[in-house]
């Protein structure tokens, strides 16, 4: 069974489609990226998943229920982190937290473990007595995160939860998701950070209301570049001999001069596959590798090579 | 009914933090009291008139002297035609002319009736009928004076002036503060409400939880009813402690119907705050709705005196229904078996609106 699967999935505006025709499925125990720039649709794509708007067309299935018939049931799986702060600034931390849990049936004494469990997890403590809206950018994120996590939700969903984070707290907010999804939540994470990108099992690119392309991020960058890139490093004088050698492998992509040292870019199938080939062909014939690597290629070169044509 | 539990406490907290409600719930009592008190409270200033005398003679000078002792108005011009004094009026010098007919002494003395002309500025309602009231007590003086002077008639008073001069003005307001208070109050308070929830973004949240409208609906008419309580009980302590305002009916009965207004209030407000996009729509609308509740619940001219179509407004109007079920407690000594009418009117009208406000409450962004 699937965490999440869409269907046709479609939202207009107006005469605006925000969302066309998308398919989305994910498997559960990951951590499914969707990416694209701002205004792509993403947002509205989450909340017609959380059931907070109602689609124009297609069908939403969480575990299994119905979004649109289910919504009350659905809701206790789902974890959700909007991408605007949406608690009470006027409530202090743990009364926040408080409320949350109650909402969801959790009181008591399971709601004090649950709290301290959560105010601990994520550095809240000193913080506990302050007013949400008192807090800072970064605090304010984190408290929403508890927040989300408040009733152990299977299912996560992030609506740019690093927006406007510095970087050394963008990083330890993927740690946080990286040991949530070790546990067991899966995850579906908005972002417009490229970089982020690479720590989600799978991605989907999102563009103008679509899904441009699909996968986990090295397959994703094979299917755009139709394959991998090799960089294999040589002495001048022999490189005419090399090229007919590497043709082989794959099209060669790129070569490059630097004094007495030619690095040649090589396309080729899987990396994984081709650099030892490649190391043990050139060798048998005498010629002297100086390098041999895959390219790591950006998920931003691929975003740009993917909207190169529509923009 | 833990979750509607769990939504009161976090309202009342968020509404003691907020310094706005604090001073809207607490001192807008104390303030529309006093305005009314000082405006209204016993000092009465004399509303200046003019007097054509065209009868220029000793019953007639009387007449003068008896408007004068009243306190209730001050002679300021003696024009010598009726245009005049109709002059004096136009340019807002004097609020009624009184024309004595030329014979007036010679009548009164040979015992005939006769007639003395008012003239009233109807554009001004509320005052024009303080001097109607006005008249007929300097009226009843003048007959009781020239009685017991000349023995000459004997008029037994058909004219029973039951709330007139003998009610205090801030007794007979009394309905107009409670339903200012009781309405707009409360109703304006818990119209932003849900929209503020919907404007700060904290709607998203809360609709993500397992929480049902019903919840919401009842969760937040419970807390903002707590919270106006207090409101509902100061306006009375304040009333009858500093302004000495006397309840003819049983007080219990009369903060019942008062509770049961409070209720209506808030669920009219709901329905708003259900509809509204923001915070200032709601605010809007909830004065949009004060207007005609103002205007057509029997305020400024008894409801009765209306023509028919304006009529059917006021019965649509639960301040309608609670001015006059206020008015008969508090004045005529009614209790609530007498007002059972207002008083079903009122729940029915709250159960409805209720109902509305849930139906009308989308559980969805925009």
């Amino acid at each position: 069974m699937l965490a999440i699967e869409t269907i046709e999935l479609t939202k207009v505006f107006g005469n605006f489609k925000a969302v066309d025709n998308v398919n989305l499925r994910v498997s559960r125990g990951v951590i499914f990226g969707l990416l694209g720039p701002n205004g792509a649709g993403k947002t509205t794509t989450l909340r017609m998943i959380c059931g907070l708007l109602e689609p124009t067309r297609g069908e939403i299935y969480v575990l299994g229920h119905d979004v649109r018939r289910e919504r009350k049931r659905v809701l206790r799986f789902i974890g959700y982190m909007p991408q605007r702060f949406s608690l009470y600034e006027d409530l202090t931390v743990y009364e926040n937290l408080k409320f949350f849990a109650s909402l969801y049936g959790i009181r008591g004494r399971e709601a004090e473990l649950r709290i301290r469990e959560l105010l601990e997890r994520f550095q809240l403590r000193e913080y506990r007595n302050r007013l949400a809206g008192k807090l800072s950018g970064g605090t304010k994120q984190r408290l929403a995160l508890a927040v989300a996590l408040v009733h152990n939700p299977e299912i996560l969903i992030l609506d740019e939860p690093t927006a406007g984070v510095d970087p050394p707290l963008r990083r330890t907010f993927w740690r946080y998701f990286r040991e949530l999804n070790r546990e067991g939540v899966t995850i579906l994470v908005t972002t417009h950070y490229m970089d982020e990108a690479e720590y989600c099992d799978k991605l989907a690119l999102m563009f103008r209301g679509r899904i441009v392309a699909e996968g986990s991020p090295s397959e994703i960058k094979r299917e755009v570049f139709g394959g991998e890139f090799v960089a294999v490093t040589l002495r001048s004088v022999d490189v005419q001999k090399a090229i007919s050698l590497l043709e082989k492998f794959g099209s060669i992509a790129d070569v490059e001069s630097l004094g007495d040292v030619v690095k040649v870019k090589l396309l080729v199938k899987s990396a994984e596959v081709a650099v030892p080939e490649v190391v043990r062909c050139l060798e048998a014939q005498h010629i002297t590798v100086l390098g041999c690597s895959s390219i790591h290629v950006s998920l931003e070169d691929v975003f740009v090579k993917l909207v190169e044509g529509s923009t | 009914m833990t979750l509607i539990i769990s939504l009161v406490r976090k309202e009342l907290v968020q509404l003691m933090r907020d310094k706005r409600t604090f001073f809207m719930l607490f001192l807008m009592p104390l303030i529309v009291m006093v305005m009314f008190g000082l405006g209204y409270g016993e000092t009465k200033t004399p509303l200046p008139i003019a007097v054509v005398d065209l009868d220029r003679t000793y019953l007639s000078y009387m007449w003068c002297d008896v408007l004068e002792e009243t306190g209730l108005f001050k002679v300021v011009a003696y024009p010598p035609s009726i245009d005049i004094g109709k002059e004096l009026m136009r340019k807002g010098h004097v609020y009624a002319v009184v024309v004595i007919p030329s014979g007036f002494t010679a009548k009164v003395v040979q015992g005939e009736s006769c007639y003395i002309e008012v003239i009233i500025d109807v554009s001004k309602p509320a005052i024009a009928d303080i001097i109607r009231r006005g008249m007929a007590y300097v009226a009843q003086a003048y007959v009781e004076a020239l009685g017991s002077r000349f023995n000459l008639f004997r008029i037994q008073l058909q004219y029973v002036t039951m709330y007139g001069p003998t009610v205090k003005s801030i007794e007979s307001f009394m309905p107009v503060i409670a339903t200012l208070l009781l309405q707009l109050v409360p109703m304006s308070l818990i119209s932003v409400s849900i929209c503020r929830e919907r404007e700060r973004g904290t709607f998203e949240m809360l609709i993500m939880t397992p929480i049902t409208r019903y919840e919401i609906i009842m969760g937040k008419l419970l807390a903002y009813f707590i919270a106006t309580l207090g409101d509902l009980f100061f306006t009375l302590f304040i009333g009858i402690s500093v302004f000495d305002v006397h309840i003819k009916g049983p007080i219990t009965d009369l903060i019942l119907i008062c509770i049961v207004f409070l209720l209506t209030s808030l669920s009219i407000g709901l329905v708003i705050s259900a509809i509204s996009r923001n915070q200032l729509q709601a605010q809007q609308t909830a004065i949009f709705f004060f207007i005609p509740c103002l205007l057509f619940s029997g305020f400024f001219k008894p409801v009765a005196l209306f023509p028919k179509e304006i009529k059917l407004i006021s019965y649509t109007l639960p301040s309608y229904y609670f001015a006059e079920a206020f008015y008969k407690i508090m004045i005529k000594g009614a209790t609530l078996a007498d007002v059972s009418t207002e008083f079903t009117a009122l729940i029915v009208y709250t159960v409805t609106v209720l109902i509305f406000s849930m139906f009308l409450l989308k559980m969805r962004l925009e």
